[in-house]
């Protein structure tokens, strides 16, 4: 049995059903709008047809998009009035080292430099995630809202600005599709340290052990040299 | 006494001439014809060749006697084999038009398949062809023309078009003209003519392409007078031959109803009509014509819902009109930029108020949207450069695991 004291609190409640609604929404919206995108495909035109037509297709996606603009809402407000989230959001604020540490890891893995980068409590490729799929939900959200008014937005805009809008909606969606799929499920869950998957996004606790491994400036806040 | 003599003897003169010249004048014929006369067969059987006078005296042609259409018999017993009747003496025009169809060449070719006079409109019964009775009667000529040209031999033969009469039958005309819901509903005559049935490529056919208008116009008036001003009409009067008439959308024999979604021209198949010209490089590059309108479409909304199976939304006509196509650059076409707001306008009423619209068939290209282009450009760039360090990453993150446990374990 492990000690409850050997365990920290890395997310909170809210952080782990905000994570969950976030991840839920993307991947009914992922499905939803890539049929749209690859509608000429075999398997796009069966997902259609299971999604009950293009144009429910549609309405799914537009509920999803809802509730990803409100947990987009929701995360904002919590940083903005809660102190704790407040603290997370200063965690993720990319710092100078930051940027040295994408470098630091290639070489490290490479064999060129002994100890792998120190983080504190979100590493670069957390931060580059946050921040990846904060503004791409952004983009996705103004541009979506725009593509779901369309006909109004004929009046405010150019038809240009529409097409270009047409594009970003679509190519912004894909480099999140990509950064959740390919960078994100292979660092959190899926790289042979803790494959299949890590369990901190449903238990929200990391062992303290693990912080000092993979956190060892936060560790050291926390808890000092021990 | 003498008197009455007068009176019989006027009498005789009276009854004389209707004895020659009228109804009876043909007793000396119906005496043998109305028992048994034979006929030598060409394998030299003998066969009764029967004639009841009241077939005659039914059809309209009851006032004529039997010599005047069979003028070769100048006595009795007349010849064993007679020459055919000719109603060219009488029908002179009517015949004329025959021997210049396809029909009628046939004929003088000695094609024993080709139909004559008697073919179509019978010989003793004979009918006007308002009368039901007919086998031209438009209630019956169907059944009539199928009589030669559902015959696989006769097809096979003389390269004739196959199933067309089938097709017809299943075409809004046929399906009229069997239920007697119109009784003006096209038959094979209304569009091929009755008589001067030419081949569809000979100009001065009916359904040559350039008279085809001409030929549908008897009956759809209104949409032959849109279809005449619209492009189309106007390039294939100037000779622009690949210019579409009404068969080339609406199809010939197979025509159905707009609503029919397997009509050529059903809201789900009028973009692949369309776009048989219209993705038709030859065409495009002698007319130049606007290209990839088809595929721009299908890529739109509009398309992709309309691939689903939405059919309410917009199509081809929907924008460009169906018979009244008119170019952009003329003031009064639906996709001028004044009109654009209303033609739209007819499904998103919220687009009314919207002052100018710019290019709705869009592609990605520099020169026409060069926005679409250069963003289209930077994500493909910035995926692509992302994947590979992605990828990277991740193999040299396996690659450093694998080489760390390595050492450690030696």
């Amino acid at each position: 049995m492990v000690n409850n004291a050997d365990f920290v609190e890395r997310f909170t409640a809210s952080e782990r059903v905000t994570h969950i609604v976030l991840f839920a929404s993307l991947i009914v919206l992922s499905i939803t709008g890539l049929t749209l995108k690859y509608h000429e495909s075999a398997i796009a035109q069966w997902i259609i047809r299971l999604e009950g037509g293009v144009l429910f297709r549609g309405q799914i996606h537009r509920f999803a998009a809802v509730v990803l603009m409100a947990t987009f809402a929701y995360h904002l407000l919590s940083v903005l009035f809660s102190a704790k989230e407040h603290a997370f959001f200063h965690d993720m604020i990319f710092r100078k080292k930051d940027f040295g540490c994408f470098a630091a890891i290639f070489k490290y893995n490479l064999g060129l430099q002994k100890e792998p980068p120190a983080f504190d409590r979100f590493s670069c490729i957390e931060k580059f995630q946050y921040w990846a799929v904060g503004i791409g939900t952004l983009l996705l959200s103004l541009s979506g809202l725009v593509l779901w008014g369309e006909t109004l937005f004929m009046i405010v805009f150019p038809k240009w600005v529409l097409d270009v809008n047409r594009v970003v909606h679509s190519f912004e969606a894909t480099v999140g599709f990509l950064v959740l799929v390919v960078w994100h499920l292979y660092n959190v869950h899926l790289n042979p340290r803790v494959f299949p998957m890590s369990k901190v996004w449903l238990t929200g606790k990391i062992s303290k052990e693990q912080m000092k491994r993979d956190h060892p400036l936060e560790y050291q806040r926390r808890f000092g040299n021990d | 006494m003498k008197q009455l003599w007068v009176l019989v003897a006027m009498c005789g003169l009276l009854w004389l001439p209707g004895f020659v010249l009228g109804a009876d004048k043909d007793s000396v014929c119906v005496s043998c014809h109305e028992g048994p006369a034979y006929r030598e067969t060409k394998d030299g059987k003998k066969e009764i060749v029967h004639f009841d006078r009241k077939e005659l005296n039914d059809s309209s042609h009851r006032a004529l006697g039997c010599k005047e259409c069979h003028a070769d018999i100048t006595a009795v017993p007349h010849a064993k084999r007679l020459e055919r009747v000719s109603c060219a003496g009488c029908h002179k025009e009517v015949s004329l038009h025959f021997q210049r169809g396809v029909h009628g060449a046939a004929l003088k070719r000695g094609d024993k398949d080709a139909p004559s006079c008697t073919s179509c409109h019978g010989s003793h019964r004979i009918f006007r062809v308002s009368d039901q009775r007919s086998p031209v009667n438009r209630v019956n000529q169907v059944v009539l023309c199928a009589r030669c040209h559902t015959d696989v031999e006769v097809q096979k033969k003389h390269k004739l078009p196959v199933d067309m009469i089938k097709a017809y039958e299943k075409s809004v005309h046929g399906k009229f003209t069997k239920e007697g819901r119109a009784v003006r509903a096209a038959v094979c005559s209304d569009c091929h003519r009755a008589h001067l049935i030419l081949g569809p490529n000979d100009p001065d056919s009916s359904t040559n392409r350039t008279n085809m208008g001409n030929v549908c116009g008897r009956c759809h008036v209104q949409i032959f007078n849109e279809y005449k001003v619209s492009i189309h009409g106007r390039a294939l009067k100037e000779g622009k031959m690949e210019s579409p008439t009404c068969t080339d959308c609406h199809g010939e024999h197979t025509l159905t109803l707009v609503k029919d979604p397997q009509a050529r021209v059903s809201a789900k198949n009028v973009p692949t009509t369309c776009a048989k010209c219209h993705e038709n490089q030859e065409i495009i590059r002698k007319y130049r014509l606007p290209s990839n309108r088809y595929s721009s479409y299908v890529g739109s909304f509009h398309g992709v819902a309309m691939k689903y199976g939405d059919v309410t939304a917009a199509n081809c006509t929907s924008c460009h009109e169906t018979h009244r196509i008119l170019p952009i650059s003329d003031p009064e076409s639906s996709i001028n930029e004044r009109n654009l707001p209303r033609t739209c306008g007819k499904c998103h009423p919220a687009m009314k108020d919207v002052a100018s619209m710019g290019k709705i068939h869009v592609e990605a290209k520099k020169e026409s949207s060069p926005g679409m282009y250069y963003v289209r450009g930077f994500y493909t760039w910035f995926i692509g450069i992302l994947m590979l360090l992605f990828v990277g990453y991740i193999v040299l993150d396996v690659y450093g695991r694998i080489k760390r446990k390595g050492s450690r374990n030696g």
